[in-house]
């Protein structure tokens, strides 16, 4: 689960060209997110898990590798579909790690400011 | 693995506003009450308020439990001493008069009316203590309060479960765990917190105890306690899904009740977003019952979940977050859910459906926010629909009246009951007028599952009152008054 959902949250909270300067805060915004997963209710959380694993091998159709090896402009080319997918789950997927990455991101940022 | 057994006069299931009430009352008349709580005892200050921390430790499943259906509506629960208290904004509304009288005609509620409820919304008002900030509201509140008066629209402050000690502008909640919890245990009521009640204990139809999981530093252990009466308070959720895990069905967490709301972000010429003066208390009432504006806590990872665009654009736009804050409108939902067990998951299935009238209400509610917060000196408003584009003008605010569908809003909901409703006959409730459920014996429910409808406003205080009002008559009819 984590370098998927690691690739993901990039796409979500890193702008392009600061993903060295925010390599700590994203590490810790991706096992925030991770164990959150788990925290949910399991019938959602083991959902959520099979559809990121999905979404994973997706990229193997879309762009001749797993999401998480994929250039970051196919990467969010991927999301793009996905989100604009006619399918709800696959929406959901991506709305569900787009707030909860921005959120636990921008909470860290706070704390930090703080 | 290890069983504890224990007994007790009377056992106590869930610890929030309606189980701090009934353990506190029965244990200060005399009885030995056993109080069991599924989350951990943690004081105010363990983490903060809205905080991931607050939710990894006080909230069930970190905050992410969601009600299914067409629309999304995601609903929190405390899971800690205290419950809900611990985590809500603590914000008191006693309830109207006319509500109250309305429900004891419909429902069949004996001595339930406004005149009957009156000295027991005193006592709690008293007991539990409630409070204003001394100095004023805050910019945020003030920016609501600007736009209601220019729209010429009522608006109030409202009271908190909260004390401002002198000089103390933050003051101090009065959660249950610092006012309730401990009246209970001074009277030599037992808590143990961090106890799962699996289910209770039949006999025929009577109750006689409840069988549960105690999770503890040293590991688990069964827990099996036998009692003579049980109060099941668990709230709206885990009220019903105790009783049905115990084989107790019918009508039971059939008709859920909620409120939905829809949060909105916006922006203004100058500062308004202070985070340290707390959550803001005022509400525009011109609505009410059926709608309340209203605004919420806008930290900088809240303002982030509105702001659109990719990460490059959200930073950009957060660097304004002193001059931008979150609104809200809530609504009283037209149709009722359901909450369900799961074969093999422990967890609820609770089911909401989001009706056409429901988003029609909150469009609507959201068009007059809008035009309030323009009212207000509003630059823009963030739309909170999927895809939606900024507003900038108040002809914009308009068409949000009937821009809302099942797939472009995401909905939080507050203020869950109504699962176990009283009623006056098995037809209308599934506890008599006093929280007995009908066709058992020594089993009774006291808290926001007993509310036969939303009362479309803060409903601790009426939960307390209510609790108090039930707790009082038991002691008459069982331990001499």
């Amino acid at each position: 689960m984590f370098p998927i959902v690691r690739a993901l949250l990039t796409c979500f909270v890193v702008a392009p060209g600061q993903e060295q300067a925010l390599t700590t805060d994203l590490e810790s915004t991706t096992t925030e997110v991770v164990r959150k997963v788990t925290a949910m209710p399991r019938y959602m959380g083991l959902g959520i898990q099979l559809l990121t694993h999905v979404f994973d091998w997706w990229g193997l159709l879309h762009g001749g590798r797993r999401f998480r090896s994929l250039s970051r402009e196919q990467q969010q080319r991927q999301v793009s579909l996905w989100r604009r997918a006619p399918l709800g789950l696959m929406r959901d997927t991506i709305e569900f790690y787009e707030k909860m990455g921005t959120f636990v991101f921008w909470s860290y940022q706070e704390h930090a400011r703080e | 693995m290890r069983t504890e057994t224990l007994s007790c006069d009377v056992l106590v299931v869930g610890s929030g506003p309606g189980g701090a009430t009934t353990a506190a009352l029965l244990a200060e008349a005399g009885l030995d009450v056993l109080l069991l709580e599924e989350g951990r005892d943690l004081p105010l200050d363990s983490a903060p308020a809205h905080s991931l921390e607050e939710m990894a430790q006080k909230y069930r499943n970190d905050g992410l439990t969601p009600a299914l259906g067409r629309t999304k509506v995601t609903y929190v629960e405390g899971r800690c001493v205290g419950g809900a208290s611990e985590i809500n904004a603590g914000l008191y509304h006693p309830p109207a008069a006319e509500t109250l009288d309305q429900w004891a005609n419909r429902y069949e509620l004996t001595e339930f009316g406004a005149q009957e409820l009156a000295p027991h919304i005193s006592a709690i008002e008293e007991q539990v203590g409630i409070g204003r900030r001394p100095d004023g509201v805050g910019p945020h509140s003030r920016t609501l309060v600007e736009g209601a008066e220019a729209m010429g629209w009522k608006h109030r402050e409202m009271l908190r479960f909260w004390r401002y000690p002198s000089g103390d502008q933050m003051g101090v909640r009065r959660s249950m765990r610092e006012t309730l919890v401990p009246r209970a245990l001074a009277a030599g009521c037992r808590l143990l917190a961090g106890t799962r009640v699996q289910r209770l204990l039949r006999k025929g139809q009577r109750i006689v105890g409840a069988v549960g999981l105690a999770s503890t530093e040293a590991g688990a252990h069964r827990v099996i306690v036998r009692s003579r009466f049980t109060f099941v308070c668990a709230g709206a959720i885990q009220t019903p899904l105790l009783l049905r895990r115990s084989g107790l069905k019918g009508r039971i967490g059939n008709t859920l009740s909620l409120n939905p709301m829809i949060r909105v972000a916006a922006r203004f010429p100058g500062p308004i977003n202070d985070p340290s003066l707390g959550v803001p208390v005022q509400q525009v009432e011109e609505f009410k019952p059926t709608m309340t504006l209203g605004c919420s806590h806008s930290s900088l990872a809240h303002l982030a979940l509105w702001m659109p665009g990719g990460p490059e654009q959200r930073a950009r736009a957060l660097e304004q977050w002193q001059r931008t804050a979150i609104f809200y409108v809530k609504v009283v939902a037209s149709d009722r859910g359901v909450v369900r067990n799961l074969p093999v998951f422990r967890e609820a299935l609770v089911r909401f459906p989001v009706s056409q009238v429901d988003l029609k209400l909150l469009g609507l509610g959201l068009s007059r926010l809008s035009r309030l917060l323009f009212a207000a000196g509003a630059e823009s408003i963030f739309s909170p629909l999927v895809g939606g584009s900024p507003l900038t003008t108040p002809s914009d605010a308009e068409t949000l009246e009937s821009a809302l569908t099942h797939e472009n809003v995401s909905l939080t909901a507050i203020h869950l009951h109504s699962t176990c409703p009283m009623g006056g006959d098995e037809q209308k409730g599934v506890t008599d007028p006093w929280g007995q459920v009908w066709n058992t014996q020594a089993l009774w429910l006291n808290d926001s599952s007993l509310l036969p409808e939303t009362p479309g406003i803060n409903p601790q205080g009426l939960i307390l009152a209510l609790a108090r009002r039930n707790i009082l008559r038991w002691l008459e009819e069982h331990h001499g008054g």
